[in-house]
């Protein structure tokens, strides 16, 4: 009899499976074995690694999944559950959204006809927590209390704050490793055990251990944050970034690490921290300066920095002087969930812009407004920026 | 303004769980049944008992569990009043079901959903293209499909297989680079 024991060790293999496939050096050795012993127990679990592995799985999954509309299933049970009254309402929106597009053509240009684009609104889901990977809870959406058997955290529409860690509770490498994933759009901060708080800006990652253990607080950073540290002189707090670790002890400071943009940076507000290459240098940083990080060349330099521009970003504004097209793009694209395109790379490279966006604009009056700046010519079409030559 | 509240039992929170699992669900019952029909109704009463439970289903990993077995005692009451579409199934299990027992296709469905989430986790256009590609679709078709011209295809299956390669390190990339670079 296939039951209840049963599902939910699928479940837990399922788990282990994907890790061992996506991120093997997050597997204790155990767990490890314990995949590599499923895989050994029969020929048919051999063929299925195998599959799953080689993207036959993924293709049978595709052509299943090509059969059925999620989101028609979803309104079907939601009608049963919770009756018609706003599903009609879209519905005619809908409709209304269809025939103006039709109407306006394939290719719009910046007239003013478009579908106004706006980052994530407030009150919906700006980020989620992954447990060890998987188990996703997504925050923002409502006030809740997560409690998760070993740690326990209260989530609001703008933060999440965990609650300190308790005696007795495991430590690294013991516990287990959560990320707070912000998706391009959002906008969300995290309150970690020790009470250190991190904004983290649209398309940036943070992962943490459940609680820090009593020599070391270490965290690892994708995307942009901003640190204020809770002073702790006996353990240090570290933030890595790929080659870049920054070190701090009680300060404040903003890290910068999108691996699109090749070059990171560690900007400090207040106090000092210590930033360091791997297998290279380490530079001690003063308030008002910045860690610059070349993630080609490995260059690596400490300047002097506008530290208002650097953190602009927490209060919704982008502030741009003398910053290029393309990185402007990049940082749109990650506000908005928009992709931008060149349709000649020779464009690239080439235009300055200095002015100010703020999150809270529709997407299509900021790209007007650049384009009567000069420059290349750029038009939306959907969800994509396409960059013309002027 | 008026600021809509959101809480557990809320529409917002059924659509959640609704994203979450439906796609792993359905490509387990389909591996079943190969009825597209029959798998969407019985995970329609599987919904509406999950919602009647949501309470006692303190995480993701209990609500998987719950659903699993639901759905598949629905189809086994299904199979037993329907004889012919057992016979069906017993006389041809290599073309209408998987060959796969229940554990196995439980963790192919899992980890195959987890792959996706992290394709889905790519900016909507070139997740669109992405996905399309991995139907089998040519640049062109997809450039037809989504009327953008074929190099902001091409150039954006690139950026796609950039990113899938941080989420996706190490899984081996054979067929991502046969899907993304294929013609």
């Amino acid at each position: 009899m296939f039951a209840l024991h049963n599902t939910e060790e699928s479940l837990r293999t399922a788990n282990l499976v994907y890790r061992f496939i996506a991120d093997p050096a997050s597997l204790s050795d155990g767990e490890r074995a314990k995949v590599e012993g499923w895989i050994e127990e029969s020929e048919s679990h051999r063929q299925l690694y195998e599959d799953m592995v080689s993207g036959r799985s993924l293709e049978r999954f595709g052509h299943a999944c090509a059969r059925t509309d999620r989101k028609a299933h979803q309104k079907a049970v939601e009608a049963r559950l919770f009756g018609f009254a706003r599903r009609r309402r879209r519905l005619a929106g809908m409709v209304a959204g269809a025939a103006a597009a039709v109407i306006a053509g394939l290719f719009l240009t910046l007239s003013g006809g478009e579908q106004p684009i706006h980052v994530l609104p407030e009150g919906s889901v700006q980020a989620y927590i992954l447990t060890d990977g998987d188990r996703t809870i997504g925050l923002g959406g409502m006030d809740t209390v997560i409690n998760a058997g070993t740690y326990r955290a209260v989530a609001g529409t703008s933060a999440v704050a965990f609650e300190p860690r308790r005696p007795g509770t495991p430590e690294p490498p013991q516990c287990k490793t959560l990320s707070v994933v912000v998706p391009a759009g959002g906008m969300y901060s995290v309150e970690l055990e020790d009470g250190t708080r991190v904004q983290l800006n649209s398309g940036s990652s943070l992962t943490f251990p459940e609680f820090f253990g009593d020599k070391a607080r270490e965290v690892e950073l994708s995307g942009e944050g901003f640190f204020e540290v809770a002073p702790d002189e006996a353990r240090l707090f570290t933030v890595r970034t790929g080659d870049m670790t920054t070190r701090a002890l009680g300060t404040s400071f903003n890290v910068t690490a999108y691996v699109d943009n090749g070059t990171f940076y560690s900007t400090l507000v207040s106090g000092i921290t210590e930033v360091s290459i791997a297998g290279g240098a380490t530079e001690t940083i003063r308030p008002g300066y910045s860690a610059i990080y070349n993630t080609g060349t490995g260059n690596f330099a400490v300047v002097q920095a506008d530290t208002a521009e650097a953190t602009a970003w927490r209060g919704g504004e982008l502030i741009f002087a003398g910053m290029e097209l393309e990185d402007i793009l990049k940082t749109l694209s990650r506000w908005y969930d928009v992709d931008y395109v060149y349709t000649d790379r020779a464009l690239t490279g080439r235009h300055t812009f200095a002015g100010k966006a703020d999150r809270q604009e529709d997407l299509l009056s900021i790209l007007r407004r650049l384009n009567s700046l000069g420059g290349p010519r750029l038009e939306i079409n959907g969800r994509t920026i396409t960059v013309n030559p002027s | 303004m008026e600021k809509r509240k959101q809480r557990t039992g809320s529409r917002e929170h059924f659509r959640e769980l609704h994203k979450s699992t439906y796609e792993a669900l359905f490509y387990y019952l389909y591996s079943r049944t190969a009825d597209k029909q029959l798998a969407e109704d019985i995970l329609q009463e599987a919904y509406i008992l999950l919602w009647e439970k949501r309470e006692e289903l303190k995480d993701l990993a209990a609500v998987k569990t719950f659903m699993y077995i639901t759905v598949r005692n629905k189809l086994m009451t299904h199979n037993r009043d329907s004889s012919t579409h057992n016979r069906l199934l017993e006389n041809a299990p290599g073309i209408f079901a998987s060959s796969l027992d229940d554990s196995e296709l439980i963790v192919e469905a899992e980890v195959v959903a987890q792959v996706r989430a992290a394709v889905a986790k790519l900016p909507s256009q070139t997740r669109r293209i992405t996905l399309l590609s991995l139907q089998g679709y040519t640049v062109d078709e997809i450039a037809e499909r989504l009327s953008i011209s074929p190099n902001t295809v091409k150039t954006l299956k690139k950026s796609a297989y950039a990113q899938l390669r941080t989420d996706l390190a190490h899984l081996r990339n054979s067929w991502l680079l046969f899907f993304l670079f294929l013609d």
